[in-house]
């Protein structure tokens, strides 16, 4: 893929976020509405399309742990708001150009966690559990290896140990299986057909009214297993 | 019968084997790998070498390999590590295409031993020798009694079960499974220097004999990718069951030293992986054995709906805990199945599921034959899949004796009991008991019952565990009822 080769030849080990979803969204895996911006003028013109409240992201294929750099601002809801999270990110950065995200503020009590390993003896292997902090500390995941069957995602997503936040929950309405699922064949399928990826990370993929997008997303270049 | 074309039914069905390293000294581990041909009565020739005696338990016996006459199928070597190399120079000379290597001390031996492997591989390859192990002990083929192994074994049980290991952990247990399991073939893969889980299964998918499939894995040495493809097919006709261990970091490491490899496993991708192929994992040696009982005595049990017959209240609320942690529902049964069982329940008691028999034999029992026969409605009854049931504590033949009658009842008993329970497998559906204690009488008992070909637990959450995992198997593969084995 077009975005895989070009981050290889800049040098790059890994995509940026923004890159990460756009590769995701052609594999029509649904991403938050985002653009990338580089001064006040094109973040304002962003924010029109995308309408408050949004989220302020440094973007950059080198930041990992945005959250404990302070370079993710979220729910910004006016234009002062949005000044100074993109003052404070540019700073925080060191001005690479082009280099904030701005994004949808999505909403959603779920957090969940999918993407995908490549094993030293399985090969490329598909990871769904529960997402955002719960990912480290519950460690509640399962694997399979790609290419999945529908089977094999519904399995998946009744594996888990907390796979009754799926259902309809507090008043949640029940999540889209099939699309979920299509998302965990969609990231086997990625794993298939791209050698040069070692490694996707979508977390969160958080769960709007009954819809999983993909709020933030990391792919790994290269053998990500010594 | 039909054999399979394949490499391994040269070291499962030898013509002729050789034992090199034998000995006459019975303190010494390999005097019973010859002595178990012999007294196992393996019927393919048998040439004992020992360049320092005449004869072993009176088979005349060869200094070097190249002193045996005829063509040898299979050799054995029981020698030091450091002498294996030359043995192996030898097979060589003499044509001999296949070999087990008992001897330890190679790649899960140091440096030393590494180096020694590496020799070993090489020579294989430039001499075209298949090799099982080292550090191994088998095989075993009880269709021809044909039994490597470092313990007497004193009797064969045949049946559909076989077995690989990467480990002789079952060694000093290998005459109790002769005496609770059939067993068709068993292979210790040891360090696993040539041949591998993959080749394993390859041979036990395509044998006649074999109907059940399970292994015990450290770590894989084939491919992984086909290894998966193969489960995955084979598991249409054959339950494969996984025991895979060194699933923690420590377990890991600890694997590594024993059979020499490298441990690299992710526990969480090798166990979705198996699941994905439709393999059943044992969690640990206990659930192993208790899956190998359950699949070769059981037919698959065609729903997930539960009966549990208990002698005490107390054991059938931990069944029916057991039953919905482990994904199995409490069974309904219909009006006509509880009219018959109102016989036998005292008025104020209901028979509802879990059914307590306890209450039964305690308030209401005159005719223990009318009891056992009632009973027989529950396995029958429509809305039942699988039935467990408590095993009688032996204590209670003795409650039956008349103290004034001089006639000798117990053995009666006991014989009416066990054809009783033999009779509640007739509707073909799953029947297991269970067993908390496990006292000498008890043990006999067990003994009985489990040759009968059912499966005693040595607990209800056991008991429902197994057939849990049996209703997954025959979910996940799409099977029917299918032969019972």
């Amino acid at each position: 893929m077009e975005i895989i080769d070009k981050a290889i030849k800049r040098g790059q080990t890994n995509l940026s976020e923004y890159e990460s979803k756009r590769l995701l969204a052609d594999y029509g895996i649904p991403v938050t509405r985002e653009a990338l911006v580089g001064n006040s003028e094109s973040l304002m013109e962003a924010i029109k399309k995308i309408g408050f409240p949004v989220v302020l992201k440094g973007c950059s294929p080198d930041i990992a742990h945005k959250t404990e750099k302070g370079l993710i601002h979220v729910d910004i809801r006016n234009e002062n708001e949005a000044l100074a999270a993109f003052k404070a990110i540019i700073a925080g950065m060191n001005g690479t150009e082009n280099s904030v995200l701005v994004q949808e503020m999505i909403r959603g009590k779920r957090e969940l966690v999918a993407g995908l390993i490549r094993d030293p003896q399985f090969g490329p292997c598909v990871m769904f559990g529960l997402g955002g902090i719960f990912t480290e500390v519950l460690n509640d995941v399962c694997f399979r290896v790609a290419p999945l069957e529908e089977f094999d995602a519904q399995e998946m997503m009744q594996e888990i140990k907390g796979h009754k936040i799926l259902g309809a929950v507090r008043g949640m309405e029940a999540v889209d299986l099939e699309m979920l699922a299509d998302i965990l064949i969609t990231i086997g399928k990625i794993g298939m057909e791209n050698e040069k990826i070692g490694e996707i990370d979508i977390n969160p993929l958080i769960i709007t009214g009954n819809k999983p997008v993909a709020v933030d997303a990391l792919i790994v270049l290269g053998s990500s297993r010594a | 019968m039909a054999h399979p074309n394949h490499f391994l039914q040269r070291f499962f069905n030898p013509a002729s084997v050789a034992i090199v390293g034998a000995t006459n000294n019975h303190l010494k581990m390999n005097f019973r790998v010859l002595q178990n041909l012999i007294h196992l009565g393996y019927a393919g020739k048998i040439y004992p070498v020992n360049p320092n005696v005449g004869e072993i338990l009176g088979i005349k016996t060869f200094a070097r390999l190249q002193d045996i006459p005829g063509s040898i199928d299979l050799a054995v070597i029981a020698v030091s590590a450091h002498k294996v190399p030359g043995i192996i120079r030898e097979c060589g000379r003499k044509g001999v295409e296949n070999i087990v290597v008992i001897s330890g001390g190679f790649s899960e031996g140091g440096e030393g031993g590494r180096a020694l492997q590496k020799e070993m591989t090489a020579l294989i390859r430039e001499n075209r020798i298949r090799t099982l192990g080292p550090n191994t002990l088998s095989p075993v083929n009880t269709a021809n009694n044909f039994v490597i192994s470092f313990n007497p074994v004193k009797k064969l049980n045949r049946g559909n079960l076989s077995f690989a290991f990467q480990s002789g952990f079952y060694e000093p247990m290998i005459n109790w499974m002769f005496s609770h399991l059939g067993i068709s073939k068993m292979l210790d893969m040891g360090n696993k220097m040539d041949i591998n889980e993959l080749d394993a299964l390859e041979y036990f998918a395509q044998d006649p004999d074999t109907g059940i499939i399970a292994m015990h894995i450290e770590s894989l040495h084939g491919n992984a990718r086909k290894f998966l493809n193969l489960i995955k097919s084979v598991s249409k006709e054959k339950p494969v069951i996984i025991l895979k261990v060194g699933r923690t970091p420590a377990g890991s490491k600890a694997a590594a030293s024993h059979t020499g490899t490298i441990a690299n496993e992710n526990d969480a991708v090798f166990d979705g992986a198996i699941r994905q192929a439709g393999a059943i994992r044992a969690q640990n040696l206990e659930d192993f054995f208790d899956l190998v009982k359950a699949f070769q005595f059981c037919r698959l049990p065609q729903g997930n709906r539960l009966a549990v017959i208990t002698l005490s209240g107390g054991e059938g609320v931990m069944a029916t805990d057991a039953c919905e942690t482990y994904g199995l529902k409490q069974a309904r049964i219909g009006d006509n199945t509880r009219g018959k069982l109102k016989i036998i329940f005292p008025q104020w008691e209901i028979p509802l599921n879990p059914f307590d028999a306890g209450v039964c034999m305690e308030f209401h029992l005159s005719d223990l034959t009318v009891f056992f026969n009632s009973l027989l409605a529950i396995p029958e009854d429509e809305g039942v899949d699988c039935t467990i049931m408590q095993m009688l504590p032996w204590t209670f033949n003795e409650t039956l004796i008349n103290p004034d009658s001089s006639e000798d009842m117990s053995g009666a008993m006991k014989a009416l009991y066990i054809q009783w329970l033999l009779s509640m497998k007739k509707s073909g559906k799953p029947f297991a008991l269970w067993c908390t204690s496990s006292g000498s009488d008890e043990v006999g008992l067990i003994e009985q019952i489990e040759a009968g070909r059912i499966p005693v637990f040595r607990s209800s959450e056991r008991a429902v565990k197994a057939f849990s995992a049996m209703n997954r198997y025959r979910e996940k593969n799409s099977l029917g009822i299918g032969p019972l084995t």
